[in-house]
């Protein structure tokens, strides 16, 4: 269980966001989904990340769905939710408005900007965010752009949030695609704050260095097998480059290479569709689509295969 | 994240299954493979119907392929 006053520890699950016919979230699907990850042992959910097709909703539309969950059972400290928006007063109207519901934290990410983005601008745009909200002691992380940018999160801008702010952040998530990114800011920050990422590709190498603490969006899917690769700290076997491996690895390089290639909102909501036979989790709202049919029909032999190849769910 | 209550789907035998929590909780570990957590009996057994009408289709498909055709 997550714990008050403690970071950020075990499994936590970047929800795909189930929709209705006409789009808006289908929450009764939402609670079932969570409630099932939560009997599969994880710790807790991320709502409205990039896999949960965050940018495509409304404040309004993050904070029903937020209630939403919890009216259904879902205790507030096992979410933590995405507030990141274009403009500072949705991000500061949002986390107050959800202040009392008692979430885990919040997660801001830099706003999207143009050439005239400056270090001194992004800096002030956290400054800010504080500034509104800090002195309620709400439980924010700070994390990269999911598409690195010249407007992105860099160590000074860091540094500088985290020397004025130390106390207000409590974790720095890479979303970057680039380990030796995430490994910049494991060396760089590691003793002032934790430092998660959410590439599933990564959970072991941060694991093996006491890191147990991951955002997943393949334990939408993987739950088991993800949760085992965030607790664990050993392998089994070693690499011809003395890289440790272990079977969860294989399995979970497996399932990656099932998806590679192809846009992975669609692709993760396609597998949960064939996974729980709905097929109302196919849907994207846009400027996202739905797989193609031949693309659906490549993965659904493949993911068949990969199932029928062993059992790490 | 901790689950108090619900009704379980699971499938146990070959067969499918509504359990309450409680009852979830008896089971063996790996003697079961859980589909979904409900937070109703009757969206859960709503669902077991659902799921085991494809079954039966899946089945149906199946024993039509290897049907040999009918003649003209």
């Amino acid at each position: 269980m997550a714990t008050a006053g403690v970071g950020l520890q075990g499994l936590w699950v970047e929800l795909l966001t189930p929709l209705t016919e006409d789009l808006f979230i289908h929450h009764p699907k939402l609670s079932t989904h969570v409630q099932t990850l939560g009997a599969k042992g994880i710790q807790g959910v991320v709502m409205f990340s990039h896999v949960g097709e965050g940018d495509s909703f409304n404040a309004a539309e993050r904070l029903d769905a937020v209630k939403q969950l919890m009216a259904h059972g879902v205790a507030g400290k096992d979410i933590l939710l995405h507030v990141a928006f274009a403009n500072l007063t949705d991000t500061v109207k949002l986390i107050r408005d959800a202040h009392e519901l008692g979430l885990h934290g919040y997660i801001l990410t830099p706003p999207p900007a143009g050439p005239e983005a400056t270090d001194q601008g992004l800096f002030n745009f956290f400054d800010h965010i504080v500034q509104k909200v800090g002195p309620m002691g709400v439980k924010l992380y700070l994390a990269s752009q999911t598409n690195a940018g010249p407007a992105d999160l860099n160590p000074r801008v860091l540094s500088e949030l985290l020397d004025k702010h130390a106390g207000a952040f409590q974790g720095l998530i890479d979303q970057s695609h680039n380990a030796s990114h995430t490994m910049d800011w494991v060396r760089s920050f590691l003793p002032k704050i934790p430092v998660i990422s959410n590439q599933d590709m990564n959970t072991h190498v941060l694991a093996n260095l006491g890191i147990h603490a991951s955002l997943s969006s393949y334990a939408n899917l993987l739950p088991a097998l993800m949760a085992r690769m965030v607790l664990s700290n050993a392998a089994q076997k070693v690499s011809v480059a003395g890289n440790k491996i272990g079977t969860d690895d294989q399995r979970l390089e497996e399932f990656d290479h099932l998806i590679q290639g192809m846009p992975e909102v669609p692709a993760l909501k396609y597998l949960t569709a064939t996974h729980y036979r709905d097929a109302d989790w196919l849907r994207v709202r846009p400027p996202l689509a739905a797989l193609n049919t031949q693309t659906q029909e490549k993965l659904n032999k493949d993911f068949k295969k990969y199932i029928q190849s062993g059992e790490a769910r | 994240m901790e689950i108090k209550s619900g009704w379980y789907l699971i499938e146990q035998d070959q067969l499918h299954r509504v359990l309450t929590h409680e009852d979830f909780a008896k089971l063996e570990p790996d003697s079961y493979v859980l589909h979904q957590v409900f937070e109703t009996q009757r969206e859960a057994l709503h669902e077991m119907s659902r799921l085991i009408r494809l079954a039966i289709k899946d089945l149906n498909d199946e024993v039509n392929k290897m049907a040999p055709p009918r003649a003209p």
